[in-house]
């Protein structure tokens, strides 16, 4: 390593630039998969953001007097904290929808969706793995509010 | 070597990244599981407690079809007992006598019945009703048992827990004994039970139509149903109450009473006039002017709701039969108040009959214990009452703690990944309840029993039960 390091040969030299295409390609590759780890882990996320907001939503569609924007507050809020280990819940939109109802006067098919935007901040690999710099990905779940031939809550 | 060195650090980095992965994809799979488990408690509790209310149902509607009977077998023998009331001191000449003649030979059999059912009926309500006070309570027992023995064999590490509102009190102690007979009076009205003893154990029935009235009575009188309650039977005689007029007892007795009333008016107006003299002697009915007394007349308040007055014009002259008193009112028009003798025998007829069956024919005297005249407990309605009361809800929590290797393996990375500046993980230590309840109610907003009336909801077995995020009212 101390004849490395003196360079009698300009070995030192040569060998650096032998290497550099070797060495951007490893830092890079450290970059994408950090970048990959970040956009695994949104993935896994935001799915289950939404599949708790569906279950949210099923339970107080009803309860809420089938009121739209009243379901989607208390779906965001149950999301929130599972949002924020992602890059915040602002990033993202969630959405109920009621499609009708069924056979039983009491239930309402619901379509609930979660659309989330992410700012990819990883230098380099962003600009590779993400369209813009952004990372849009999204969940979309169906499921069955019951019991909304009660009275209100 | 230095190549070597770093496609060593990029392994350890990309397993890092796959490890902290694997443990974020653990603890979410770790909180849907947990939260199942509660789903599944908070689910199977209040579909017990639906069904726990739709026995509750079946247990009020069974009580009142037993009701029924009761009120034809006792209005047929009030009826007979009335019937010899009118015919029994006509004999042994009148040919009225044999209604007399029958009643002696076949009250015995009618007696036995109304005993029967009676008792039949006392016996259904004691033991229905409780079990309907019960029920819920055992419901909950087996069912948070079952819970916990299912979710132990899923995964023994899960803790499940209960707050439910059978723990806490009664979820159908309310009352509603007067619905209940309304309903069953209701039924029995069109059916061949009322006035079937006659003319089966007595003809002629000297009260025609009384069974039909005191069946629509019977609510009142054994179940002291409010007016309000029992409106909608329709038909009938006049009054709140059945009317006896044909039993002269009642008849003399009312027209005694309505008679000194009147009297009573005719002092109090002889005593404002001046002319007290004799008001009580039976005179004719007359019309004294008070135009010229400064006094208003007193009356009593007894005589008050049977006086009434009103102001004659030209146009509409006034028309009086009865006694009373005139004077000039505002602008000169002429008052004229008299009593008012339709009414008063129309009210009193109608609570000198109801004193007679209660003394004479032994009907029950008024209740200071609905329940335990009735068997020893009623048919039931939501203490809350209502078609969806805030206890009827019930919350199962789910708790486990996640894994202490996933624990561990995220503290790793985290503490490598930040050179050692990461603290231990809080968020995956924390002690969570995952919480999820359940309600129960009746479908009175949309669908098929939208329409039916908010007291008889507790007869119509339709009680469903859907999951909610949270108790409001109790239950956490």
């Amino acid at each position: 390593m101390k004849g490395l390091w003196q360079d009698s040969r300009g070995e030192m030299t040569t060998t650096s630039l032998g290497f550099a295409l070797t060495w951007f390609v490893t830092f890079f590759v450290f970059l994408m998969n950090v970048q990959l780890g970040q956009l695994f882990h949104r993935r896994d996320v935001v799915d289950h953001a939404a599949a708790i907001a569906a279950d949210t939503a099923k339970k107080t569609y009803c309860m809420k007097e089938e009121d739209k924007s009243a379901t989607e507050q208390e779906a965001t809020r149950s999301i929130r904290n599972v949002l924020d280990t992602a890059g915040g819940s602002q990033a993202c939109k969630l959405s109920v929808d009621a499609s009708g109802g069924s056979s039983d006067p009491g239930a309402k098919e619901l379509k609930v969706k979660l659309e989330c935007a992410f700012d990819c901040n990883v230098p380099i690999a962003a600009q590779i793995m993400c369209k813009g710099g952004k990372l849009k990905l999204d969940a979309k779940i169906e499921t069955v509010a019951l019991g909304c031939d009660g009275k209100g809550s | 070597m230095a190549l070597t060195v770093s496609q060593m650090f990029i392994g350890a980095v990309s397993l890092g990244i796959g490890m902290f992965r694997g443990t974020e994809v653990n603890a979410a799979f770790h909180h849907e599981t947990t939260r199942s488990h509660a789903d599944y408690g908070a689910s199977k509790l209040a579909a017990d407690h639906a069904r726990a209310a739709n026995v509750v149902v079946n247990n009020n509607v069974t009580m009142g079809a037993i009701m029924g009977p009761r009120f034809g077998v006792e209005a047929d023998n009030i009826t007979m007992d009335a019937n010899a009331a009118i015919a029994c001191p006509t004999c042994p000449n009148s040919p009225t006598c044999k209604v007399c003649l029958q009643y002696k030979a076949n009250k015995p059999r009618a007696l036995a019945k109304q005993v029967w059912v009676r008792a039949k009926q006392q016996l259904l309500w004691g033991t229905l009703g409780k079990l309907s006070g019960d029920i819920d309570k055992l419901s909950f027992q087996q069912a948070s048992g079952l819970i916990t023995g299912d979710v132990a064999k899923a995964d023994s590490k899960v803790r499940m827990r209960f707050e439910d509102p059978s723990s806490s009190g009664d979820l159908w102690g309310g009352g509603n004994a007067d619905v209940a007979c309304k309903l069953a009076m209701k039924d029995m009205l069109p059916s061949p039970v009322t006035g079937h003893a006659f003319p089966l154990l007595i003809s002629p029935n000297l009260l025609e139509g009384l069974p039909k009235t005191l069946v629509q009575a019977m609510p009142q009188m054994i179940c002291k149903a409010t007016s309000a309650a029992s409106g909608g039977g329709g038909g009938g005689g006049g009054g709140e109450g059945p009317q006896l007029p044909e039993i002269k007892a009642v008849a003399d007795q009312t027209r005694n009473d309505c008679k000194a009333l009147e009297d009573q008016m005719r002092c109090a107006v002889g005593a404002a006039s001046g002319n007290g003299g004799s008001c009580g002697d039976g005179a004719e009915p007359e019309l004294a002017d008070l135009s010229e007394v400064a006094g208003k007349v007193e009356l009593p308040s007894k005589v008050q709701p049977f006086v009434s007055c009103a102001t004659g014009t030209t146009s509409a002259p006034l028309q009086v039969s009865g006694g009373g008193y005139t004077y000039r009112g505002k602008g000169g028009a002429v008052v004229s108040c008299s009593f008012d003798r339709g009414k008063c025998e129309d009210q009193k007829l109608t609570e000198n009959s109801d004193t007679f069956m209660r003394e004479k024919l032994g009907l029950p005297k008024v209740l200071s214990n609905l329940a335990q005249s009735l068997g020893g407990s009623e048919t039931r309605k939501p203490s809350q009452g209502g078609s969806n009361p805030k206890n009827f809800c019930t919350c199962a929590f789910s708790e486990k703690p996640v894994d202490p290797t996933m624990v561990g393996i995220s503290d790793a990375v985290r503490k490598i990944a930040s050179f050692g500046a990461a603290d231990d993980s809080e968020a995956l230590r924390k002690k969570r309840d995952y919480r999820s309840c359940g309600r129960w109610y009746f479908p009175a907003r949309s669908g098929e029993f939208a329409s039916t009336p908010e007291d008889e909801q507790p007869f119509v077995a339709a009680w469903k039960w859907n999951q909610t995020t949270k108790c409001e009212g109790g239950g956490s």
